[in-house]
């Protein structure tokens, strides 16, 4: 059986592999064909156009009264000579094989009650960094090139540059090559990438429809789990969109950390699906779970040093809505994810088992075009420590963060945005922090594709 | 887990094993699927990806239309980087190596096209501007000519055993087509040198071939929405050219064209733009019909 199966499917290589070489090569000429077709019919339509504008010139010429119609023409004729030479350009261009390069730049103004030096989330360890800081300052400014490297596969590097009090922090957020063309619906991916679990960890953050993550994937994921490793998925040939997805990673990124002697210190998997409902209305869902192994993992100024394991569920729903699905002029995006989270091993050496479970839910109305306004609440539930670990920073004190948010974005053009995002956060040990957070992202370079 | 996965695999496969009778067609806009549909007849089994009331410029990469791309065999779209916003997304997450840029699964319309307004210099300053000029070709029916023989040829090339039916489709609709051309510019003879004004530039290809003159966009740059200053100033300047009428494609935000059709006292003429774009414009030829007829409305 396992014989025939695979003397099949090398059977079945083989045709693919041969039809697709002839096909190519009619394709080539074909192509070539077609091209000096279309430049024929180009130059014949240009030379028509030319004189057409030629006996317009004339007659507008011989008509004084119409003097500013004219010259309205006369520049249309100088216009139009040109064109053809920027057709004929690009396809000689040493240059023509560059990536796709494109910048985001992000920066921020905060106002903050209290000093966001100090931040903390009451019963978590955190392992990225707080809510950003009083006054002027910097985002991750990010670089990125993406292109097709050959027919089987194509590359993404993705750069971040941070500011950090006048050192320049050069960070690797993403370089990773995934395959195209593999058959069956499956695509392998390997290299530094954002891990898919979850809705928003897939996302670089400037795409968020908020200024800065929810508390949940903050204590549990500090921000978002982005590792060196390798992932397979596999579409399902339905009109039902369903995704299943295997990861493996070093086990670098928190919760993990230092894991990666023992091979893969953090394995994913999960499965997304999704449909329109009509043409107004469209859903995502999915679900995830995350292993990951911590050695020696280090968090806070202390700092606290965790050894041990944490598993991570998600669970996700986005549903978009526009009038006839035209999402130009308004639309409405609901989003929600529950995390639970359940950490096993030693923390500062005394032993820990527990569950943490975190939530939030956002809503973005597009009222007009270019603007949206959103709110969002999240909120964290600690589990109990043991006697051992009172007063540590896996000790919530009976204190269950939680934060409300509200945004208004003016988006100029697909290119720029300006936000402003005012949080009710109630997540440190103790009293609220009121945070207004002013912040605009623009991308240059070439035009971003977006996913759902 | 694995003998499980194969099973499923096998019962998918066994299902779709009946559509490989034909070619599934994955079209990005209205129009395309209609053309592939007068191409391939019944071989072909076409999917839209957006409906005319649908700006193809920003649709979403959702997840119906990536299990979609996952089983087409061709993609049909206008190219010219209209649909540079969503159509990469759906060509990475749809897994689908049939379809990929440079494999005869993947056809962009504007290629055929002597295209316009490819601009001299490109600066994002001027708003969202394409490299490759205009990508809204469908409003000139003559490009459908070109595009038809094309596409013929690319569905031959993925489904030999089509030969004769693609063969045939085509001769039949280049008669067709040719024909309806003409009666259409004998229709819109009159709209030949009629100032208008247009919300966005997405009539260049019409405008070219009915011979009308196009004043000014009403967009202060490509994609941007006109502020009601940027209207006041632009009715100074246009009212001396005295234009007759403002095209509206059905997508179109209209605030800004019924501001001016307000003010300058002309009529907005809301054009399909494409298949589907408005009731009477439900077929290709419906589309040219309900597009003239708008028109000539419009000027009497």
């Amino acid at each position: 059986m396992i014989r025939l199966k695979s003397s099949a499917i090398a059977m079945a290589f083989g045709l693919i592999a041969s039809g697709s070489a002839s096909a190519a090569d009619n394709a080539d000429l074909a192509e070539i064909r077609k091209q000096i077709e279309s430049l024929t019919q180009r130059h014949l339509e240009d030379e028509k156009r030319i004189q057409e504008l030629e006996r317009r010139l004339e007659r507008a010429e011989a008509a004084t009264s119409q003097a500013s119609a004219d010259a309205k023409q006369a520049t249309a004729v100088a216009a139009a000579i040109p064109a053809p030479v920027a057709a004929a350009a690009p396809a000689s261009s040493a240059n023509s094989f560059n990536p796709a390069i494109s910048g985001v730049l992000d920066g921020k103004f905060g106002v903050f009650s209290r000093d966001p030096a100090t931040y903390n989330v009451a019963g978590f360890p955190l392992g990225g960094e707080g809510p950003g800081q009083r006054g002027l300052f910097l985002g991750e400014a990010e670089l990125n090139a993406q292109a097709n490297v050959d027919d089987l596969f194509m590359g993404s590097l993705t750069l971040s540059l941070s500011d950090d009090d006048g050192n320049t922090q050069a960070n690797l957020e993403e370089a990773f090559i995934q395959t195209t063309s593999l058959p069956g619906g499956f695509q392998a991916t390997v290299g530094k990438f954002l891990s898919d679990i979850g809705y928003l960890n897939s996302f670089h953050e400037h795409a968020d429809d908020f200024a800065d993550r929810p508390l949940a994937y903050r204590a549990f994921l500090a921000d978002g789990v982005v590792d060196t490793g390798a992932r397979l998925t596999w579409l399902a040939p339905t009109d039902f969109y369903l995704r299943f997805g295997a990861e493996a990673f070093r086990g670098n990124s928190f919760p993990a950390a230092g894991s990666a002697d023992h091979g893969f210190g953090a394995k994913s998997v999960y499965i997304r699906g999704g449909d329109d409902i009509g043409t107004e209305i469209s859903y995502q869902a999915g679900v995830s779970w995350l292993w990951a192994d911590a050695i020696g993992r280090a968090t806070g100024t202390l700092p606290d040093v965790f050894d041990g394991s944490s598993q991570v569920g998600i669970a996700h729903f986005v549903l978009k809505w526009a009038p006839n699905g035209n999402p130009v002029s308004q639309n409405v995006k609901f989003q929600a994810e529950v995390l639970r989270n359940h950490i096993d091993g030693r923390f500062k050496g005394f032993g820990i088992a527990r569950t943490d479970y975190g939530a939030y839910a956002q809503l973005i109305y597009q009222f007009k075009p270019q603007w949206r306004v959103g709110y969002r609440f999240d909120w964290l539930t600690a589990g109990d420590v043991p006697t051992s670990l009172i007063g540590s920073t896996l000790d919530s004190a009976g204190n269950k963060p939680d934060r409300h948010s509200v945004m208004l974005e003016y988006d100029h053009s697909e290119f720029s945005r300006i936000r402003l995002q005012y949080s009710f956060d109630q997540s440190r040990l103790m009293g609220t922090d009121h945070q207004f957070l002013l912040q605009y992202t623009a991308t240059i370079g070439a035009h971003p594709a977006h996913s759902y | 887990m694995r003998y499980f996965l194969t099973s499923l695999a096998l019962g998918f496969s066994l299902c779709t094993a009946p559509a490989f009778a034909a070619v599934q067609v994955f079209a990005c806009e209205p129009e395309w699927a209609a053309l592939s549909r007068e191409i391939g007849g019944d071989r072909v089994d076409v999917f839209a990806a957006t409906t005319g009331l649908q700006d193809p410029h920003q649709i979403q990469a959702r997840p119906s239309l990536i299990a979609k791309m996952r089983s087409a065999d061709i993609v049909v779209c206008s190219g010219a980087e209209l649909e540079v916003g969503w159509l990469p997304v759906l060509l990475r997450q749809g897994a689908n190596p049939k379809v990929q840029p440079g494999t005869p699964g993947f056809f962009e319309a504007a290629r055929l096209v002597a295209m316009k307004e490819l601009p001299v210099a490109l600066d994002r300053g001027m708003g969202d501007v394409h490299a490759g000029g205009n990508p809204h070709v469908q409003t000139d029916p003559r490009n459908m000519l070109p595009v038809a023989k094309a596409l013929a040829d690319q569905f031959t090339r993925i489904d030999a055993a089509g030969a004769d039916t693609y063969k045939n489709k085509l001769a039949e609709f280049t008669t067709r087509w040719t024909a309806a051309i003409e009666g259409w510019q004998q229709k819109a003879a009159v709209l030949r040198g009629v100032p208008v004004l247009v919300q966005h530039k997405s009539w260049v290809y019409l405008i070219d071939w009915l011979g009308m003159r196009e004043i000014a966009p009403l967009e202060p740059k490509p994609g941007i929405a006109p502020s009601t200053s940027y209207l006041v100033d632009l009715l100074n300047k246009v009212s001396a050219e005295k234009p007759r009428m403002i095209l509206v494609a059905a997508y179109e935000d209209d605030r800004g064209s019924k501001w001016m059709s307000e003010h300058a006292n002309i009529p907005a003429v809301t054009l399909p733009f494409t298949v589907g774009g408005t009731k009477d414009a439900d077929t290709l030829t419906g589309l040219y019909d309900a597009t003239v007829q708008r028109l000539l409305a419009a000027l009497h």
